[in-house]
């Protein structure tokens, strides 16, 4: 497509087998009917990727995309997506993060890599040059290595995306890591990576992005601008990026500890990470391109065992949460940033390693496993030093991590002796919210993501909210839509936690489509705004319905790429069967385990929410009333 | 008009605000594209820090100043 602005309006192709690149136009049809980001993501994956093969297979595809507003001035357009078949699941693996505006710049929207190369290669994108490069001399080194060496050889200007040993040894929770800190976690596409033999990508481009409409596009982000910077906790927002959420998560029991066991007592979670400890540790913020709030942090440890470590962290709250609540070690923000810093060195997701972790303490502690096992290292909660010894092993495949390595499916699989019943998984992925605590838009929607273990976004419901203030929401946002808000905002708190999922996740959907981050003060501008910005940026005219059309498309793609796979909705989208099974202790609370009836009534009213089958199948002819029936062909 | 000034290198955060708002309220077209702004933002090396400079041609519009959220950038003016 000749785009009139926003979109640089090409795909770029590169075949690591052959060797050979290309660079296609976007098609508009793939624009009208996906917008871009994520959203086009889905059908260039089902397109590229051969079915039914290990997703360590050279026939999977790893795919990347810059949504059209990234790359402007509007407050949050930083985001960029990549999805390919995930080692984790075998289902869809996508993850999000803020660091391949580059590619845009380099006059791309998507990159599709495919095949396998013979030997460890680079991929250098610079404009229109696009080079695959020896990497005999990466390979072996972490993340951090890597990034340094190319930013020498090429230039500090570049985003250098790459892989650590993790992603080398194909671990199932490998990450990609973008200059050092900010990350694809989530799936394991790092091992994609890896098993393409691709062991890092470097972008630089100095290309325009054009506006259709300046003057309108202007008058729309000012607009936009009033009511995102007159929002309550920006400047905590600032200050203190994700762990704004540590008190009202604290007090919702969301920190899970000793492998979902119990969560942490609130205060006991207040007091143990005291956010003022943390400021003397947080030596400034990192932002992703465009954004006023600059959630990531630069970290330097002054004292203790760590002192003088230095690295920037994308998401503190996570680090804490998995290097603190889930493996016992409260209280420690030098342990907390050492797990953090240790995984985006060697590249590994947060939250599926320190599930395995977590996991086999837990065994270790109720004797299903001992010392021979674990190669003598002794393991009990709270212990950092074996808990680092572990993220390396699994990271290197060596001793009790090799076996780690294989992930929350089938590292319990390997081991035996009744070690399954005690692995927290959804579809292969450990769930970041224990929904015994609260049933919310976030803790629910881990079962029915078509993903696995992985909320379809941080929404308004995480926290219990005041009576009306859920309306009040969707008359700001326009969500749930006017005709669904009877039936959505209903209940005891409100909201009917299966269905207002499905509008949730269009929204989300709409920003990973369009470039823009999902944190909340994002979430609160009303869709009507960012269509706005949109129609003026590219000069195709859409609305709020326009929009959330697309994303209801595309949550039907990536439903059709899963299905593809052998998902099976009614086996799979189910809690893990700790969640079902036991009280989660929350201080001198039990709570739980859930009502697996009633938690299929709400997957089944996901399902209706959506207008799929009982069973979460898709109707045929919900496909073709989308108009999706000509991506997906026969399947 | 404005003299940008840069008042707190240290608070940088790479976000680029200031870039892109220089290169679309400066250039004929009115594009976004870092590569032509009169203020640069580079990296320095093996960490995740930024230099903020400007180039001769800054024409002192002061719309990096307006765009900048981290208090790196005043208006030479009122400082």
């Amino acid at each position: 497509m000749e785009p009139g602005g926003g979109y640089a309006g090409n795909v770029l192709y590169v075949d690591l087998g052959t060797g050979r690149t290309r660079r296609e136009p976007l098609r508009e049809e793939l624009v009208k009917d996906f917008i871009g980001g994520a959203g086009i993501n889905a059908q260039l994956a089902y397109e590229a990727i051969r079915p039914a093969r290990s997703p360590l297979d050279p026939g999977n595809a790893l795919v990347f995309g810059v949504g059209p507003l990234v790359g402007t001035l509007v407050p949050g357009a930083g985001k960029s997506c990549s999805l390919a078949k995930s080692p984790a699941s075998g289902k869809i693996g996508a993850s999000i993060t803020g660091s391949l505006a580059s590619l845009k710049f380099a006059g791309y929207d998507h990159l599709v890599i495919t095949g396998k190369a013979e030997d460890p290669v680079y991929l250098e994108i610079h404009n229109d040059e696009v080079r695959i490069k020896d990497g005999a001399h990466l390979w072996g080194k972490d993340t951090f290595g890597t990034t340094d060496d190319l930013w020498g050889k090429l230039g500090n200007e570049y985003t250098v995306l790459s892989i650590g040993p993790a992603g080398e040894n194909l671990n199932a929770n490998a990450s990609i890591v973008a200059d050092k800190y900010s990350c694809f976690s989530r799936g394991g596409l790092g091992s994609v990576m890896g098993s393409k033999n691709l062991k890092a990508i470097a972008v630089y481009g100095s290309q325009d992005i054009r506006v259709a409409h300046p003057n309108r596009f202007m008058k729309a982000l000012n607009t936009l601008n009033e009511t995102f910077f007159s929002q309550r906790l920006l400047k905590e927002w600032r200050i203190y990026g994700t762990l704004v959420s540590l008190q009202p998560m604290a007090k919702t029991g969301l920190y899970p500890s000793k492998n979902y066991q119990e969560a942490v007592k609130a205060e006991e979670m207040i007091r143990s990470f005291d956010l003022e400890r943390f400021l003397e540790v947080k030596a400034g913020d990192v932002a992703c391109i465009s954004c006023p709030i600059g959630c990531k942090h630069r970290i330097h440890v002054k004292e203790g065992k760590h002192a003088g470590l230095q690295f920037s962290v994308g998401c503190a709250n996570a680090a804490m949460q998995t290097w603190g609540s889930y493996c016992g070690c409260m209280g420690f923000w030098d342990v907390v940033f050492k797990g953090a810093e240790l995984c985006n060195r060697l590249g590994m997701d947060f939250y599926d390693t320190s599930a395995l972790v977590s996991w086999a303490i837990e065994i270790y502690q109720k004797g299903v496993i001992d010392s021979k096992d674990t190669h003598g290292i002794e393991l009990d909660w709270g212990k950092a030093d074996e808990i680092q010894t572990l993220i390396q092993q699994m990271a290197f495949r060596q001793g009790f991590g090799d076996i780690l390595a294989n992930g929350l499916i089938e590292a319990p699989k390997t081991v035996g002796r009744g070690s399954e019943k005690y692995a927290v998984q959804i579809k292969g992925m450990a769930p970041p919210f224990d929904a015994r605590a609260r049933i919310s838009s976030e803790s629910f929607s881990q079962f029915i993501c078509s993903r696995g273990g992985h909320s379809v976004g941080v929404t308004v419901t995480m926290m219990p909210r005041r009576p009306g203030q859920m309306r009040r929401f969707a008359e700001r946002t326009g969500l749930p839509p006017e005709d669904a808000v009877e039936r959505v905002l209903t209940g005891p708190e409100e909201f009917h936690p299966g269905r207002i999922s499905r509008w949730f996740e269009d929204n989300l959907a709409v920003l990973d489509a369009l470039g823009i981050c999902q944190f909340p003060p994002f979430q609160q501008v009303n869709l009507s705004s960012y269509a706005e910005l949109y129609s003026a940026l590219t000069g195709l005219e859409t609305d709020d319905q326009g929009l959330l059309k697309a994303a209801e498309k595309v949550s039907n793609m990536r439903k059709a790429f899963s299905a593809r796979e052998g998902l099976s909705s009614a086996r799979e989208d189910v809690p893990p069967r700790r969640f079902v099974s036991e009280a989660l202790k929350f201080g001198e609370e039990r709570r739980g385990p859930l009502d697996e009836k009633y938690i299929r009534e709400l997957v089944g009213d996901y399902y209706d929410e959506r207008g799929w089958n009982p069973d979460g199948s898709v109707k045929d002819d919900r496909i073709e009333m989308l108009g999706l029936d000509k991506y997906l062909g026969g399947a | 008009m404005a003299i940008p000034m840069v008042i707190a290198q240290e608070n940088c955060s790479g976000c680029l605000s200031c870039a892109l708002a220089c290169s679309f309220f400066n250039t004929p077209e009115r594009v976004f594209n870092p590569a032509r702004a009169y203020v640069r933002i580079e990296r320095r090396e093996g960490q995740n820090r930024f230099v903020v400079s400007y180039l001769d041609e800054c024409l002192e519009c002061g719309v990096c100043v307006e765009r900048c959220n981290y208090g790196v950038l005043a208006d030479g003016n009122s400082v």
